[in-house]
């Protein structure tokens, strides 16, 4: 069986969990599926501490008696007993999204209709853009198995730090960078087009549907604020209304990304 | 010192001897543990058991349809765990005899 068919055997099962037994295990699903284990060796693991989980409660047994009075020392056990992951795989997942990363910034940036980097950024924002990632997934996983506020409050922590390193990156390259790399006319459009192309694939198997309508929400809150017929107050107006919309997209489909991800 | 405590170090063996008996999945183990009056606090304990003993190939796993329906992964013995398991045995047979020839007579002299 295949990956993504395990997934859709958990989701389905999971329905005939009674609230309580799924509120325990669906932390320890997120919490599980946030680790670094293989998905292809972890699904069929989940699915058979699932039917575990359900033989128990047709016998009228809680969750308790099954992952004990501390699930997340169950689920640490249980990945140290798991192999390493293949490096393969880790790339699989990891790629889509530094290239839906890229492309966001490069359809940014060009958006007046220039593409220039300094040293500065073109070295910066990667990185920052890579600790936005990892912090955002260290920040769901280090936010399972707390109380609903507690997990929401370290995940906001996380969020702030990703999001303050890329307004220093930006902060320091308007007033420290000189551009290095500057591409004007056509030839940035041709590029544009190109990394849109890129980035809505790769989003749309990734990520499926809320997650090309984030990029393209966005991506379009930038290009609005270059709008000319317009005037100013209008296009701030219409570029925060596009940008609330994107992060609504982005909290119906944040925490549940992975699951969307194995959707697909 | 609890009994759960106890058991951590023989629960290997307690599985393999419960697999030894004939193919079973998860939860079928644990109610023949409980059969043997082997209980434990937390059940799932055995999976990351079961997955490391797989890892060291002394099991080997098949999904399987199971007589109450939904499939099931079964657990079977390689000869390794076969080999493991008579070891096992023998290094219990020892260790409860040891244990035994200590505690005897302590009952009474309390």
């Amino acid at each position: 069986m295949k990956t993504e068919n395990w997934i859709e055997l958990n989701n389905e099962k999971r329905k005939l969990l009674t609230k309580e037994n799924e509120a325990i295990y669906g932390e320890m699903l997120v919490y599980l599926r946030m680790s670094n284990k293989s998905q292809e060796e972890l699904e069929p693991v989940l699915i058979e501490l699932l039917d575990h989980l359900l033989d128990a409660q047709a016998n009228g047994k809680r969750a308790e008696d099954v992952f004990g009075e501390n699930p997340k020392a169950f689920c640490d056990e249980l990945l140290t007993a798991m192999p390493k992951p293949k490096a393969k795989e880790f790339f699989s997942m990891f790629a889509p999204a530094a290239v839906i990363g890229l492309g966001m910034w490069l359809l940014i940036s060009g958006s007046d209709g220039r593409l220039e980097y300094s040293l500065i950024s073109l070295i910066g924002m990667p990185i920052s853009g890579l600790l936005c990632l990892i912090t955002i997934l260290y920040g769901i996983r280090v936010s399972t198995f707390r109380s609903g506020k507690k997990g929401f409050a370290i995940l906001y922590v996380y969020f702030i730090i990703a999001t303050l390193s890329i307004c220093a990156v930006v902060l320091l390259d308007h007033f420290f960078g000189k551009p290095i790399f500057i591409l004007q006319g056509t030839a940035v459009y041709i590029v544009m087009a190109v990394t849109a192309i890129v980035v809505m694939v790769s989003d749309y198997r990734t990520f499926g549907i809320p997650g090309v309508l984030f990029v393209f929400l966005f991506v379009g809150a930038q290009f609005v604020t270059e709008i000319p017929y317009f005037s100013k107050e209008l296009r701030l107006v219409i570029s925060l209304i596009l940008n609330i919309c994107a992060f609504l997209v982005l909290l119906k489909a944040g925490p549940r990304k992975q699951k969307r991800v194995s959707n697909i | 010192m609890s009994s759960t405590q106890m058991l951590k170090g023989v629960l290997e063996g307690c599985l393999l001897a419960v697999i030894s008996e004939g193919e079973a999945y998860g939860y079928e183990m644990i109610e023949k543990l409980n059969s043997y009056g082997i209980t434990m606090v937390s059940e799932g304990s055995i999976y990351p058991l079961l997955i490391r003993m797989q890892k060291e190939e002394l099991l080997q796993s098949e999904m399987k349809d199971s007589p109450s329906g939904p499939r099931r992964k079964y657990y079977t013995l390689t000869e390794k765990g076969k080999k493991e398991l008579n070891e096992f045995m023998e290094r219990w047979a020892e260790l409860s005899q040891s244990v035994n020839r200590l505690l005897e007579g302590k009952g009474e002299a309390r």
